[in-house]
């Protein structure tokens, strides 16, 4: 007798419908809030950090650094980047896009790779106004989505996904790969953060 | 055999088993018959050859002679005991009773004589070919049929009972079926009537999990709602196409829990 296997979806009823779709601006404004959010605690933390080392370094003629915000900027600007390019190319979703159940994949429905996920992270952390572009899209696209090949799915099987993400991705164009027209999905958009 | 082609075959075949006995027959037998039919044949039209002109003469002659034969079977003053017509009777009394005699007699031969005759002739005969050849039987059956209330038949002669337990009583019924029914297929057919996962999640997930769950339905209702009314004011009259390339990841595709039937 052959072996079975008993499927179980463990996603609600409501919500399978929408399993594999591209999410869409509410749900990728929502998410890319979160990871604003985190980014900025980091940032914030950073700062009050350095401050406690340069209070350890000369603790009597301590002063109160003082950043401008150009460099605040800078810093949230690093750690947006790589926040985003280590999370989508592990596990393919920010915290923020874990907690609405969203996720990036490539042209092919696949996990980004480094490459594609750096230029991402930087084209989001440096235009986040490119995610607004999925209001008019007729596909959910952000411009990022647009200009990559990405898209951003739903997708609450969050626990398949950490498996999956000890995985070697798959095989995956050297990212920005403009010219092949590609299928009618090819989309995009990312919790973005952004 | 259809009932057209049983009634064709009843007169038909009738002439043809007769010749085909004959057939069986031994040779002198057949030449015995032969000869026994043809003086047969010859005494029964001479006879009536004769009889036919005498018979019709007699209509003609009696009614003319009756009152004379009246006179002459009773005539006047001769005692009735003497009288020809009493005569006549005593004797055609004598002839009854010796008819009777013989005709009882006769009855205890051929009752004795019937069984072994029968026997013998059954024995020469293929009772099966002839009434499968003769007979139409399935006119027979049908009718039979349609006369009776079978399943009353059954339901009032029959063990059920026992036929049943004697039928389970020879049966693997597990392995029969693990042979004949889909275990998986009923199985995921009764999980997704009862929406078993959903029971699941309800008893096993907590607050924050119904929160995030909220979260998630209420962010894509927003979008559902963002993206119609941008709709309606681009005049865009095609759905948006969400659907994305590469296959959905939900377990659907890649079930989680292996069960071995």
């Amino acid at each position: 007798m052959s072996e079975h296997r008993l499927q179980v979806d463990p996603i609600p009823r409501e919500a399978r419908r929408y399993q594999g779709n591209r999410a869409g601006v509410i749900t990728r404004t929502v998410a890319g809030g979160i990871d604003y959010g985190i980014v900025t605690i980091a940032t914030i933390g950073t700062y009050f950090g350095f401050c406690i080392f340069m209070f350890l370094l000369n603790p009597r003629s301590y002063e109160w650094p003082s950043w401008p915000v150009a460099t605040f900027l800078v810093v949230g600007l690093l750690y947006m980047v790589t926040y985003l390019t280590i999370s989508w190319a592990t596990l393919g979703r920010t915290f923020g896009a874990q907690l609405l159940g969203v996720r990036v994949v490539n042209f092919r429905g696949n996990r980004l790779r480094w490459p594609g996920a750096f230029l991402r992270a930087g084209f989001c952390a440096v235009f986040p106004v490119g995610l607004y572009w999925c209001i008019v899209s007729g596909a959910n696209r952000s411009i990022q989505d647009v200009v990559l090949r990405t898209s951003v799915i739903h997708d609450w099987a969050s626990h398949h996904r950490a498996v999956s993400s000890l995985e070697p991705p798959d095989p995956e164009p050297a990212n920005p790969e403009p010219a092949s027209p590609e299928p009618a999905s090819p989309e995009p958009a990312s919790p973005e953060s952004s | 055999m259809s009932s057209d082609e049983g009634s064709s075959s009843k007169s038909a075949p009738s002439s043809e088993l007769v010749a085909v006995r004959r057939a069986e027959l031994a040779p002198t037998e057949a030449a015995y018959l032969a000869a026994a039919t043809r003086v047969i044949d010859t005494v029964l039209g001479v006879t009536l050859v004769v009889s036919r002109p005498l018979v019709g003469l007699a209509h003609r002659v009696v009614p003319l002679t009756a009152p004379v034969v009246r006179i002459i079977a009773r005539p006047p003053l001769v005692p009735e005991s003497l009288q020809p017509a009493s005569v006549l009777a005593r004797v055609r009394g004598v002839g009854a009773a010796a008819r009777n005699g013989a005709t009882a007699n006769m009855d205890r031969t051929v009752r004795a004589q019937a069984t072994p005759l029968a026997l013998a002739a059954l024995d020469r005969i293929d009772v099966t070919d002839v009434v499968l050849e003769g007979v139409d039987l399935h006119a027979i059956v049908d009718a039979a049929l349609d006369s009776m209330d079978l399943t009353e038949t059954v339901l009032s002669r029959v063990d059920l009972d026992r036929i049943v337990t004697a039928a389970l009583d020879g049966l693997d019924l597990t392995a029969l079926v693990n042979e004949r029914v889909d275990l998986a297929a009923l199985a995921d057919q009764v999980i997704d009537d009862v929406d078993l996962p959903e029971i699941i999640r309800e008893s096993s997930t907590g607050i924050a999990s119904d929160a995030i769950r909220g979260a998630r339905m209420g962010a894509i209702a927003g979008d559902d709602l963002v993206a119609k009314w941008v709709d309606r004011i681009m005049l865009r009259r095609r759905a948006r196409r969400t659907d994305a390339p590469g296959e959905s990841e939900s377990p659907l595709e890649k079930p989680l829990a292996g069960v071995d039937e």
